[in-house]
């Protein structure tokens, strides 16, 4: 039998049990789907991270204290106070770290502020007048805080777009006074709306001087971080490196596994941020990959009960002339048109979900979420799927092929 | 001679107990014979059909067909004899239920990959001769008994088989229907096909020119039909 008889003949016979096909290939399209969409939002999920990571700086190298987290659950490296004042001197220095154009400290926290009667929740981040350069983010409003503030712990602050929004609206917010903690600061300036795809989310921030932060706010000693700018990003990797023989010296420490702080960079995050998230995005469409084979259970045990009621059917075909192999490509092309419209569909269906998580997403992270149509997830899916109905459409299409003719014309 | 059995037997091994369905049966048909084959139930005559019909080969003796040895055919090539040489009719039609009757027609040529075009011409042809022209399109279990063995009549004939193997084709037939098929045969045969008819109605036997009985895997006797029915003696129903 010539193959475009095949196919229509194999097509005919879908059809005549329709329901019955449909049913059987959802398992195949629930798969596909499956994976395809798992494979679109981890390379989503991948995008809008390195977009954020992108806001670090390709120069700059952050400390953070403790020791490097080995796995999800090391939580405890997280709580660390290794980062001290002393650092900074150590770091400033030209003779330690030659590259090092600003080394900014930081420290963050999570605190309620109130204006009037209203209160609300915003993070703290206490800097030195350099965060300005750094990021690139200069107050729209009034002005930054100063050298000198910074030097003799002012108590003022600047504050995020949202933060205005939320406590003053329309009004004007300079000069005013807020409360955090009991202890009252006075606006200087008021930073222009950054928007959701930054490392932070500077709308929702409130800027400090570090000195302020530490002794009147969080009444800490330590940094949360140090940032070190390098004058060129060629030089990141020598500076880590000074960086790190700079702080060993200062916390005498010999053995490297021992170190109570480590670095990040914009290069390194990216690696990281990568490789967690294509480790997630295989492990979870490999969950997905079950299904699948659970579909393909189906369509074998499906197959099986069509040989089993259409044995007149085959006996008369051999009757006609049909030989083993005309049989046997007959259902085996009904196994896979079966499982390759259930993978198309699957891909049809991941699509528009996809792109409606997108435009969901986009909205609730206030970020843009970009939708990757997986083209290489989807070759393999189709791939996967026809040869799942090979696999699983062998073994009926093997049983059609060789029943006796005698034998399946006198089946009842 | 177009079919020629030497010694034929048949042996079903089913675990301890064998059948044997032939044990020895020697006949030769010609070419244009109409020939009926008779016997009583588990008589062996369905399976005489089936190996004369390439549908199982002999356990063991010598089968020939147009002069070559096909007892020793692949199932490929027996499954090319089918399709080629053979056609078929069924007591109980066996035509495909959900397509029509042009598909149903079709069908074997489909199998001696002949292009759909001229595979609807020659369907066409043999479907009219038969009365059905105004059936082409419609599904094959829309159509009453004699109606759809008229149908398994075409498709046996559409591909220029030797021989036609009719299988009971009356049994699912009232008596008018039974009629006008074995008139369709009759006039086959006028034109020169070969039949073989297998039966257990003494009536329908006797429109065959030699009816060979068979009983317990032998053959019993083989005799040539004196007084011959033909549909031209018989008025029926229209």
């Amino acid at each position: 039998m010539g193959f475009f008889d095949l196919i229509k003949t194999s097509l005919a016979s879908l059809n005549a049990n329709r329901s019955r096909s449909v049913l059987t290939i959802l398992g195949i399209v629930i798969g596909v789907a499956a994976i395809m969409l798992v494979m679109s939002l981890g390379a989503g999920a991948q995008n809008l991270i390195l977009q954020q990571l992108q806001a670090i700086g390709s120069k700059t190298i952050a400390i953070i204290p403790g020791r490097e987290p080995k796995g999800p659950t090391d939580f405890l490296s997280a709580f660390s106070d290794s980062l001290k004042e002393s650092d900074l001197k150590q770091l400033k220095n030209p003779a330690n770290v030659p590259h090092a154009a600003r080394v900014i400290p930081m420290v963050f926290g999570s605190e309620v502020v109130s204006y009037k009667n209203d209160t609300y929740q915003t993070t703290i981040f206490g800097f030195t007048e350099h965060y300005a350069p750094l990021y690139d983010l200069y107050p729209r409003e009034g002005q930054n805080f100063t050298a000198d503030d910074v030097e003799s712990s002012s108590s003022v602050i600047v504050i995020g777009s949202k933060v205005k929004e939320e406590l003053f609206g329309n009004n004007e917010a300079v000069g005013e006074k807020l409360r955090i903690k009991g202890t009252t600061l006075r606006v200087v300036g008021v930073l222009p709306k950054k928007g959701g795809a930054s490392f932070i989310n500077f709308d929702n921030a409130i800027l400090v001087p570090y000195t302020t932060a530490q002794n009147y706010i969080f009444g800490i000693k330590y940094f949360n971080r140090i940032i070190v700018e390098t004058d060129e990003e060629i030089n990141v990797p020598v500076t880590e490196i000074d960086i790190i023989s700079t702080l060993r010296n200062a916390h005498n420490i010999t053995d490297p596994d021992k170190d109570d702080f480590f670095l990040e960079t914009q290069a390194g995050a990216m690696e990281t941020v990568s490789a967690i998230t294509s480790v997630m995005t295989l492990f979870v469409a490999a969950v997905a990959a079950i299904s699948l084979l659970v579909g393909g259970v189906g369509i074998m045990n499906i197959m099986l009960v069509s040989v089993t009621e259409r044995t007149r059917e085959i006996g008369l075909r051999k009757a006609v002339g049909a030989t083993d192999r005309d049989i046997m490509r007959q259902f085996l092309l009904e196994a896979m048109t079966l499982t390759t419209l259930g993978g198309a569909l699957g891909i049809i269906i991941s699509t528009l979900l996809g792109l409606i998580i997108s435009v969901v997403l986009s909205k609730a992270l206030n970020a843009t979420w970009t939708y990757t149509f997986p083209v290489v997830a989807m070759i393999i899916g189709l791939f996967v799927a026809a040869g799942i109905g090979i696999i699983f459409g062998l073994y009926p299409a093997r049983r059609a092929a060789r029943l006796d003719p005698v034998e399946a014309l006198r089946y009842e | 001679m177009l079919i020629e059995l030497q010694d034929v037997k048949k042996t079903f091994d089913e675990g301890e107990s064998a059948t044997h369905a032939l044990r020895g049966i020697s006949l030769s048909i010609n070419k244009g014979e109409f020939v009926a084959i008779m016997g009583a139930s588990g008589s062996g005559k369905s399976t005489l059909l089936h190996i004369l019909s390439f549908l199982s080969r002999p356990t063991s003796g010598r089968h020939f067909f147009d002069g070559k040895d096909v007892s020793n055919f692949s199932l490929m090539d027996l499954a090319n004899l089918r399709n080629k040489s053979v056609g078929f009719v069924f007591q109980s039609f066996n035509l495909l239920a959900r397509a029509t009757v042009l598909e149903n027609v079709e069908l074997p040529m489909l199998y001696a990959n002949i292009r759909p075009k001229e595979r609807r011409q020659r369907a066409l042809i043999v479907i009219e001769r038969l009365g059905l022209g105004h059936r082409t399109k419609h599904l094959s279990n829309q159509l009453s008994g004699g109606e759809k063995q008229r149908v398994a009549i075409a498709r046996a004939l559409v591909n220029q088989p030797e021989v036609i193997f009719a299988d009971e084709p009356t049994g699912n037939l009232d008596s008018s229907s039974g009629e006008q098929l074995m008139g369709v045969l009759e006039e086959l045969h006028g034109e020169g096909k070969t039949i073989v008819l297998i039966t257990h109605e003494t009536y329908t036997a006797a429109f065959a020119e030699r009816i060979i009985h068979i009983k317990d895997g032998l053959i019993e006797a083989d005799t040539v039909v004196e007084e011959r029915h033909s549909i031209k003696d018989h008025k029926f129903i229209k």
